[in-house]
């Protein structure tokens, strides 16, 4: 249950220590990377980010989640994949992988320095790299998926750059409009698309390889082709990749996959390339609405990026440790997102629904009733949740001490749907979570969306929770209705009928 | 089981008089479970407390208010008002609550405290924490009104009202056109006539309250420029 004292004495708590902490926040110089970054340092990066999608892959996750021998291979699939990517990425470009989300790749070029214009076109060729591997490598290893499509997704700008890993562990996020921009014009299969900002740092020549298409620009894919990457000197070839990924095919058997339930909470340090979860389980997505803005505004003003990376910290650790109080596990930090699962207790559907309604409400309580009340540093900012329920398997993959942990199934991608269709301070749950509310004071505050099918609240604390089951007594009628339900004050689960005279005020 | 013989009314201050009565009083307010008293004074006949009111908000904690109850000379004739004492709020007639800091806890009309010295104080703490929460609600969020049944400002729309609740409850026909037609016109009530009910009472005799209500409705009428009439 989610409680103010204890939300409020927390992130009191928090706040003293960033206040005395010490953040590192400098401009990524050209004797400087991103391997080294411990918790407190972060970096401005100018560089390309690219994201890559296998946009068919859902439809292969939503038949292969229903059993778990089914999902082995395309765990497999996934894994192998995002090595690859990580390879082409850090071994071929010298660029970095910043994080995998589920199926999704998010990559970082930030070399040469101050050559924006061989950046940009560095970042181009990866883009080719990456739609070739999937397109052209990985059926020749994977003949039971012969046609994936790809889609790739580049930006160039400012972000910032931390390393939010423990136990030696990298776990980069990136922050800024550019890493935006680049996962949003994700979509069109085996397309290239580029941002503007991208476009007009290629050379004039490599501008024409781009058609127009809306705000952005896509790569015409009759002006290049994978001969491209080579000839520019790079050492890619859809061949040595396809002959990489079958090593790495062959070192991961698929009899030594093991899968397994969840009747516990999930430990994702148990978690690897050969071992994975499958459960029911509920996931939410939690954005800080309006972070990213506050980022790129603060670019040019150091002690001011200080204060909003503490600002950052300060809702992480609050609505990751909102998550642990409802049993639900942290998946991954997504830049200023949040994804988490509530999977207990098992077996039992109804409850995890309630306890994800209750931790959407939660992590809203949490950000308007104490961090939006007395953490204002620069304005106040409101989170955008969705939430969905459903099979989910929960993976971690990757290399020793760089493993991403994931989530696959359909209500992740509910879940996200749902959490990218709200504003900020809006709560969108799907129809099972809102049916497994037991509470009709909560249930009072969703209605239904027809347009998107879901459930949504619009500004929902538990403030307004329990105001709204004080307003059913206080409504009685006036020196008939004697009796107001509250609680003991040391016994807060058990009810007490405390004989209150209900009289009607007056006032002159 | 031993009785004590309690005087259900005390007129004037005789209460206060009777040191045994005041200890009574003490004792039935440190009983009251949601009302925690801090201190009391009897001074020159005058008794005061003070004490804190305090609602545990399932999910967001303890909301308390420091009251203070200044006891009336004709206790339990008259309820203890009830003040807002450190003045955690600022006195508005939405939020019920007089310019002094005193609660707006009930329209004086309406018998909704009983007399009873033995129940009074926790009828009355109870509303006062009733209002506490509803006006703690209020605050939080003004655009849905005040959380709860509210007579309307003023004297002369209370008074209408309840000439109207007490007219549905006697349902007599005669005695409703008259009461309509009598506020409508501004007629005061002819007490030594004959009741309207065709009981063959005068209405000073038969239907007293209903004719004060009357009354009452017209003069504040008047009074707030809600209604012409003679008075």
């Amino acid at each position: 249950m989610w409680d103010l004292n204890k939300s409020s004495e927390r992130v009191a708590k928090q706040w003293e220590d960033l206040k005395t902490e010490e953040i590192t926040v400098e401009r990524l110089k050209r004797e400087m990377d991103l391997s080294n970054l411990s918790a407190t340092d972060v970096r401005i990066v100018h560089g390309a980010h690219l994201y890559l999608d296998v946009t068919n892959i859902r439809h292969l996750v939503e038949s292969a989640v229903l059993r778990r021998e089914d999902f082995k291979p395309l765990h497999r699939y996934v894994h192998v994949l995002r090595i690859e990517l990580r390879r082409i990425v850090q071994q071929v470009f010298d660029g970095d992988k910043i994080q995998v989300q589920g199926p999704k790749f998010h990559g970082l070029l930030y070399k040469p320095y101050d050559d924006d214009e061989v950046l940009a076109w560095n970042a181009v060729l990866i883009g080719i790299a990456f739609t070739e591997t999937v397109r052209a490598s990985l059926p020749e290893v994977f003949s039971e998926y012969p046609s994936m499509t790809p889609t790739v997704g580049i930006a160039l700008g400012d972000t910032i750059v931390a390393n939010l890993g423990a136990r030696g562990n990298r776990e980069l996020i990136s922050i800024g409009s550019a890493a935006n921009h680049a996962a949003k014009i994700l979509g069109s299969p085996n397309a290239i698309t580029v941002t503007p900002d991208l476009w007009s740092a290629l050379s004039e020549k490599h501008r024409e390889l781009f058609a127009e298409d809306g705000d952005n620009y896509k790569l015409d894919w009759s002006l290049v082709g994978p001969g491209t990457i080579r000839e520019e000197g790079f050492d890619w070839s859809a061949e040595d990749s396809a002959k990489r990924m079958q090593e790495s095919v062959d070192a991961l058997p698929l009899s030594e996959i093991e899968s397994h339930g969840a009747q516990s909470r999930i430990d994702l340090e148990e978690l690897g390339p050969k071992h994975f979860k499958t459960c029911m389980a509920g996931t939410i997505f939690v954005d800080i609405d309006g972070y990213t803005a506050l980022i790129d505004s603060k670019m040019d003003d150091l002690d001011e990026l200080k204060k909003a990376v503490k600002l950052l910290q300060l809702f992480r650790h609050e609505l990751h440790c909102v998550t642990t109080d409802f049993d639900g596990l942290t998946i991954q930090h997504q830049g200023d997102r949040l994804q988490a699962i509530v999977h207990l207790p098992a077996d039992d559907d109804d409850r995890i629904r309630e306890k994800l309604a209750k931790l959407c409400i939660s992590c809203n309580s949490s950000v308007e009733q104490v961090l939006n009340e007395k953490y204002v540093v620069f304005d106040k900012y409101h989170v955008a949740i969705g939430a969905s329920y459903g099979k989910t398997v929960v993976v971690r993959s990757g290399t020793r001490g760089d493993l991403d942990a994931g989530c696959f199934g359909d209500p992740v991608l509910s879940a996200e749907a749902l959490q990218m269709l709200c504003k900020g301070g809006e709560i969108r749950i799907s129809k099972d979570v809102f049916a497994s509310i037991g509470d009709e004071a909560v249930r009072g505050f969703f209605k239904f969306d027809s347009g998107d099918d879901c459930y949504k609240a619009v500004g929902l604390t538990w403030s307004k929770v329990d105001d709204a089951e004080a307003r059913k007594h206080l409504t009685a009628k006036a020196g008939v209705g004697f009796n107001m339900l509250t609680r003991q004050i040391d016994n807060r689960e058990k009810p007490n009928v405390v004989p209150v005279k209900n009289t009607r005020n007056w006032c002159l | 089981m031993a009785t004590t013989t309690v005087p259900a009314k005390i007129p004037g201050r005789q209460w206060t008089a009777s040191p045994e009565e005041v200890e009574r009083e003490i004792a039935r307010l440190s009983a009251i479970e949601f009302f925690s008293l801090e201190e009391h004074h009897l001074d020159d006949g005058n008794f005061i407390t003070i004490g804190r009111l305090s609602h545990n908000r399932p999910h967001c904690g303890i909301e308390s208010l420091r009251v203070r109850l200044e006891y009336p000379d004709d206790f339990p004739q008259s309820e203890p008002v009830v003040f807002d004492h450190d003045k955690a709020f600022v006195p508005s007639a939405d939020g019920h609550q007089f310019s002094d800091g005193s609660l707006c806890l009930r329209f004086p009309a309406r018998d909704e405290f009983s007399k009873d010295i033995r129940a009074l104080c926790r009828e009355v703490l109870g509303a006062a924490w009733n209002w506490m929460v509803k006006r703690n609600i209020y605050e939080r969020d003004k655009s849905k009104g005040w959380p709860g049944e509210a007579e309307a400002h003023g004297y002369a729309l209370p008074y209408r009202q309840l000439l109207l609740e007490e007219l549905i409850a006697e349902n007599h026909p005669f005695l409703n056109i008259w009461a309509e037609w009598a506020t409508r016109t501004g007629s005061p009530a002819r007490l030594q006539g004959p009741c309207l009910c065709l009981s063959g009472r005068s209405l000073g005799q038969c239907h007293k309250r209903i004719a004060e209500l009357v009354d009452a409705a017209i003069y504040h009428s008047i009074r707030e420029g809600l209604a012409h009439g003679r008075r």
